[in-house]
C-alpha cells in the first residue's frame, strides 16, 4: 500500500506537469489560428493510435531513457554532467567500431560486445572531465559541453574520412554487419529491445541508489560532501565512480541507437543528451521517474513531424510542449514549498541567513 | 510605561501549539530578556510582534494602542526593528548601502556622504565603532551584528529585537555588544534579547521572562533570581552542569600528538608544532580563545587537513595524513563542530544519518544491498538510548531541533564503540538540556575507559569537563594544568601570559 502511495506521489507531478503543458500548449495553437482538434489528433495518431506508430513511440524513447538515467545519476552525486551528449556519440561511434570490425561474430555476442564497447567508450569520454574535477577542481560543466563538440566533430571526420562508406551520397559510415542490427521483436515493426532494456537499467539503478552503500555514499556525497568526507566516504572516488557510470549508461543509449540505425551519421543524436536533462529533471532524478517521462518525450518526439504534416503545426512546437511541462515541474515543487508556508518562511529565514 | 504589550498570543503550527496564552509586556528604557530552550516558543512570539507570522487570537499594543501587525513593514512603521540570528546583509556592499538598502528616504540616487555621516553620528552616540565605508565582507561577525542594529536604528526603531544576537560571538565582542545595548536603553530605547544563555541575562538585563514549551513561565527582575532558578524554571527540572568527574587512573596513552604543524585555508600556519598525549579514562580539554588553531588541529586529527611537520598516533597506529576512513577504523570517533557542514546529510532520515559512516559496515550488509531492517532496528534502538526525540527515525534530519541533531551524531559516533573521541564544541548553540545530556555522555565515554579531546571555546565547560586542560595559543600549547587551576590564571594563559618561575612572561 505504501508503496503504491509512493509511486502515486511520483507520478503526480510529472502527469499535473503534463496535463498543463497540453492545456497550454492548445491554448497557443487556438490563438495562432490552427485547429487544435486536427493538431492533437495528428499527434495521438502518430504516437498511440495503432501498434506500428506505438512501436515507433517505444523506439523513440530508447535513446532519452538511457541518457535521461546517466543525467540522473550524476546529478545524485551534484555532479553536474552535460556532457552525456558526447557520452552517447562516443558509445555510438565503439559500437560502429565493433560493429564493422568483428563482422565473423555471431549476432548474438556481437550486438552485446557493440553495447559493453559502447558503454566503455562513453564511460571513457566522461572520465575525462571526472579526472579534471576531483583532481584540479575544474567545473565539469564547462568541460563536459566542451567535450560535445569534440565527440561531434570527431564524427564528422570518421564518416567523412577512414569511415566513409563511398557508395552513398551524403557523408557516413559503412554499415555495421546485419547480424548486428537490432533484431525486431515484432513482425512489420521495427521495435527494438532499447527502451526496454532502459527499463531494466533504471530499476537496477533505483536498486542503486537506494539500496546498496555505493548509492547511499553517492546520494550522501551530493547532498553534504563535507559531511560525507568527515564521515569517511571518499567524494572524489565517489563523483569519480558516479561520472563513469553516467557516462557508460549514455554510452550505452548511443550504442543502441548506432544498432538500430545501422550506419553512423552526424546527425545519430538529435540532441538526445540534452533532452535527457530535461527527462531527469522532470522525474526529479529519480530513476523509476524516467521510465515514464523519456516515454512521454520519446512520444512527443515522434509525433513532432506528423504534427506538421497534418497540421501543418512546425516541428519546433513540440519544443515548446517541453519547456512549459519543465516550467510546470519546476512549479510544482514550489507549490509544495508554500504548502507549509508558515513553517516555510521559518526556515526560509533561516536558511537564507546561513546562505 | 509600557511599549509594547502581547496580550493572550496563541498560534498553532499544524498539531504543534507553538504559543499558548503568552503574555508579554516591554517597559521603556529596559533590556527584557526572552529566555528558553529552542522551541520553547520565543522565536515565535517575536516574529508576531514583527508581523512576519498572525496570531490565532490574542492582542497586540505599541505604546498603549491595539495595533494589526500585518507584516514587517507595518511593525517598522510602528517603530518595531527586529535583528535576526542570521544576518542578512550584502557582503560586497559597503556597511551604508547596507544600511540603507531598502529605504526610499536615501533617494534614487545615492549621496554617500551624506548617508555615511548619518550613519557616523548614531555610531557616535552609541559607541558602535563601524566604519561606514568598510566593506560588510571585511568585518568580523562582531560588527556586522552592530550593522543590523543599525539598520533598524536608521529606521527609526525604538523597540529592538535581537534574536540570539551573542551566538556568534567572541566574548570580547558580547561584552562589546552590550555596551552598546545598555547605551541604547538609557537613551530610552526598549531591547528585546532573545537567548538561552543564562549568564547573559544575569550579567546584561534589566528583566527576564522565561517560556517553556510555548508557555510563560514566570517574568522576574533579574536581581530576584538566580542561576539555578533559571536554569529550573527553563527545563522544568533541576539541571546540574557542575563538575561531576570521579578521579581516575588513567591508562595507556591512546592518541599522541607530536610537534604538529598546521596551515589554514589561507595557507597560514595555525597550528604551530602541538605535541600532546591522551590516555585511556581521561579527559584533555583544549583551552583557549575561538581561532587560535584549535579547530584545524581537529580537522588535522581526523585527516581533513593536511599535516605539514610532526606525527598523529592513534592507538599506537602512524596514521599521519592518512585518509579520515583509516583514522575513523583505527578506532577514532569525532563530533565535528559545526554540525549542520560537517556532520549531518540534513535532507536523509534520521535512520540514514546514523549509519553515515558506517554503510559499508558488514552488520548493515544483505548480500548486494544494505539491510535497512537492521539499520531501522539500530537506529531506533539509538534513539531509545540517546533519547533522541521524536522517536521517529524516519524524519528527515533537517527537522530535527538542534539538540537532537546532535543526539544523531554523539549516538552515531559513540556507537561505533570507538577508543578516541574527538569532541569540537560539542554544545556549541545547545540549550542547556541537550548540553546536559551531551557532556553527561562525554563523561560516560570517559568512565568507559576512552580516551576524550574536548575542544571547547567556553571555558566553564573545559572546567567542568577535564581532567587535564591545555591551553592553546596562537597555534601552540602553552600550558597542561590540573583543572584546579585558578580561572584567572587559565584566563591569562588564554591571553597569552604564561606565568613562570622566574615571573610573567609574555609569548608571542
Amino acid at each position: 500500500m505504501d508503496k503504491i502511495k509512493r509511486a502515486a506521489k511520483l507520478l503526480f507531478k510529472p502527469a499535473l506537469a503534463m496535463l498543463a503543458a497540453f492545456a497550454i500548449g492548445g491554448l497557443l495553437l487556438a490563438l495562432a489560428g490552427y485547429d487544435v482538434g486536427t493538431a492533437f489528433r495528428a499527434l495521438w495518431d502518430a504516437t498511440f493510435k495503432n501498434l506500428r506508430s506505438f512501436t515507433v513511440t517505444v523506439n523513440r524513447s530508447s535513446p532519452i531513457i538511457f541518457t535521461g538515467l546517466a543525467v540522473a545519476i550524476a546529478f545524485r552525486a551534484n555532479v553536474m554532467n552535460m556532457g552525456a551528449e558526447g557520452q552517447f556519440l562516443f558509445g555510438a561511434i565503439g559500437a560502429t567500431w565493433v560493429g564493422m570490425t568483428f563482422t565473423a561474430l555471431p549476432g548474438f555476442i556481437l550486438i552485446p560486445l557493440m553495447i559493453i564497447t559502447g558503454a566503455a567508450l562513453g564511460a571513457l569520454w566522461a572520465l575525462f572531465p571526472a579526472f579534471l574535477k576531483v583532481k584540479y577542481e575544474v567545473s565539469e560543466i564547462i568541460t563536459t559541453i566542451m567535450l560535445n563538440y569534440v565527440a561531434l566533430h570527431f564524427i564528422g571526420f570518421l564518416v567523412r574520412g577512414p569511415w566513409r562508406d563511398t557508395s552513398q551520397a551524403e557523408p557516413q559510415s559503412f554499415p555495421i554487419a546485419p547480424q548486428a542490427f537490432l533484431p525486431e521483436l515484432l513482425a512489420k515493426t521495427r521495435l527494438h529491445f532499447g527502451y526496454f532494456l532502459g527499463i531494466i537499467m533504471a530499476i537496477s539503478l533505483f536498486y542503486l541508489l537506494f539500496k546498496t552503500y555505493l548509492g547511499y555514499e553517492i546520494r550522501a556525497v551530493g547532498l553534504n560532501q563535507d559531511a560525507a568526507r568527515t564521515a569517511g566516504i571518499s567524494a572524489e572516488k565517489t563523483m569519480l565512480a558516479t561520472m563513469l557510470l553516467s557516462g557508460a549508461l549514455a554510452g550505452m543509449g548511443g550504442a543502441i541507437e548506432l544498432g538500430s540505425i545501422h550506419y553512423l551519421i552526424e546527425g545519430i543524436s538529435p540532441g538526445h543528451g540534452w533532452t535527457g536533462i530535461a527527462v531527469s529533471v522532470l522525474a526529479t532524478n529519480n530513476p523509476l521517474g524516467i521510465i515514464f517521462t523519456s516515454f512521454l518525450f520519446g512520444a512527443l518526439s515522434s509525433g513532432a513531424t506528423s504534427l506538421q504534416r497534418a497540421a501543418g503545426v512546425s516541428a519546433s512546437f513540440v519544443q515548446i510542449f517541453q519547456g512549459i511541462m519543465i516550467i510546470g515541474i519546476a512549479l510544482a515543487t514550489l507549490q509544495r514549498m508554500k504548502r507549509s508556508s508558515r513553517k516555510a518562511v521559518r526556515q526560509a529565514i533561516k536558511r537564507k541567513g546561513v546562505a | 510605561m509600557k511599549v509594547v504589550e502581547l496580550q493572550n498570543i496563541c498560534i498553532s503550527f499544524g498539531e504543534v501549539r507553538a504559543n499558548q496564552d503568552v503574555c508579554f509586556e516591554l517597559e521603556k528604557g529596559e533590556v527584557h530578556a526572552l529566555l528558553g530552550e529552542n522551541g520553547a516558543g520565543k522565536s515565535t512570539l517575536m516574529n508576531i510582534l514583527y508581523g512576519l507570522y498572525k496570531c490565532d487570537s490574542g492582542t497586540i499594543k505599541i505604546n498603549g494602542q491595539e495595533v494589526q501587525m500585518d507584516n514587517p513593514r507595518t511593525a517598522i512603521k510602528l517603530g518595531v526593528g527586529m535583528v535576526h540570528q542570521h544576518f542578512m546583509l550584502i557582503p560586497q556592499f559597503t556597511v551604508t548601502k547596507n544600511i540603507f538598502l531598502g529605504m526610499k528616504e536615501s533617494g534614487f540616487f545615492l549621496n554617500e556622504e551624506k548617508l555615511n555621516r548619518e550613519v557616523l553620528e548614531l555610531n557616535n552616540r552609541f559607541g558602535f565603532n563601524v566604519d561606514p565605508t568598510a566593506y560588510v565582507w571585511q568585518l568580523p561577525v562582531g560588527v556586522q551584528q552592530k550593522v543590523e542594529i543599525l539598520k533598524t536604528l536608521i529606521r527609526k526603531a525604538k523597540i529592538l529585537i535581537l534574536d540570539e544576537p551573542t551566538a556568534v560571538l567572541t566574548p570580547s565582542e558580547v561584552e562589546d555588544l552590550f555596551f552598546s545595548i545598555r547605551k541604547l536603553a538609557k537613551e530610552g530605547y526598549s531591547v528585546i534579547l532573545i537567548t538561552h544563555k543564562m549568564e547573559e541575562v544575569l550579567k546584561y538585563a534589566d528583566r527576564v521572562t522565561v517560556m517553556r514549551e510555548g508557555r510563560v513561565i514566570a517574568t522576574k527582575r533579574v536581581q530576584e533570581t538566580n542561576l539555578k532558578d533559571l536554569a529550573a524554571m527553563m527545563v522544568g527540572r533541576e539541571v546540574n552542569l557542575a563538575r561531576n568527574l570521579k578521579p581516575q587512573e588513567p591508562g595507556e596513552v591512546l592518541l599522541k600528538l607530536e610537534k604538529v604543524k598546521v596551515k589554514d585555508n589561507k595557507g597560514q600556519y595555525v597550528v604551530n608544532g602541538v605535541s600532546l598525549e591522551v590516555r585511556a579514562g581521561e579527559i584533555v580539554g583544549i583551552a583557549g580563545v575561538d581561532g587560535n588553531g584549535q579547530l584545524e588541529l581537529g580537522e588535522a586529527i581526523v585527516g581533513l587537513r593536511k599535516i605539514e611537520a610532526g606525527k598523529i598516533t592513534v592507538c599506537g597506529q602512524d596514521l599521519t595524513n592518512a585518509t579520515p576512513r583509516k583514522i575513523l577504523d583505527a578506532g577514532l570517533a569525532h563530533i565535528p563542530d559545526d554540525r549542520h557542514k560537517k556532520g549531518l546529510v540534513l535532507p536523509f532520515t534520521v535512520k540514514e544519518n546514523l549509519i553515515l559512516g558506517l554503510q559499508r559496515d558488514k552488520q548493515y550488509q544483505k548480500g548486494l544491498s544494505l539491510d535497512y531492517r537492521k539499520v531501522k532496528a539500530s537506529a531506533q534502538k539509538l534513539a531509545e538510548e540517546f533519547d533522541i526525540r521524536p522517536r521517529n527515525t524516519e524524519l528527515k534530519a533537517g527537522n530535527l531541533s538542534g539538540g537532537n541533531q546532535q543526539k544523531v551524531i554523539l549516538a552515531r559516533e559513540v556507537s561505533r564503540s570507538p577508543k578516541v573521541l574527538l569532541a569540537l564544541l560539542p554544545t556549541r548553540g545547545l540549550d542547556i538540556g541537550a548540553i546536559e545530556f551531551v557532556r553527561n555522555k562525554i563523561i560516560s565515554e570517559r568512565n568507559n575507559g576512552k580516551a576524550v579531546l574536548l575542544v571547547s571555546t567556553d571555558l566553564d565547560e573545559i572546567l567542568s569537563l577535564s581532567d587535564r586542560i591545555a591551553v592553546i595559543y596562537k597555534g601552540q600549547i602553552l600550558d597542561v594544568v590540573p583543572p584546579d587551576t585558578p580561572v584567572a590564571e587559565i584566563g591569562l594563559l588564554m591571553g597569552g601570559v604564561k606565568r613562570q618561575a622566574e615571573g610573567v612572561n609574555q609569548v608571542g
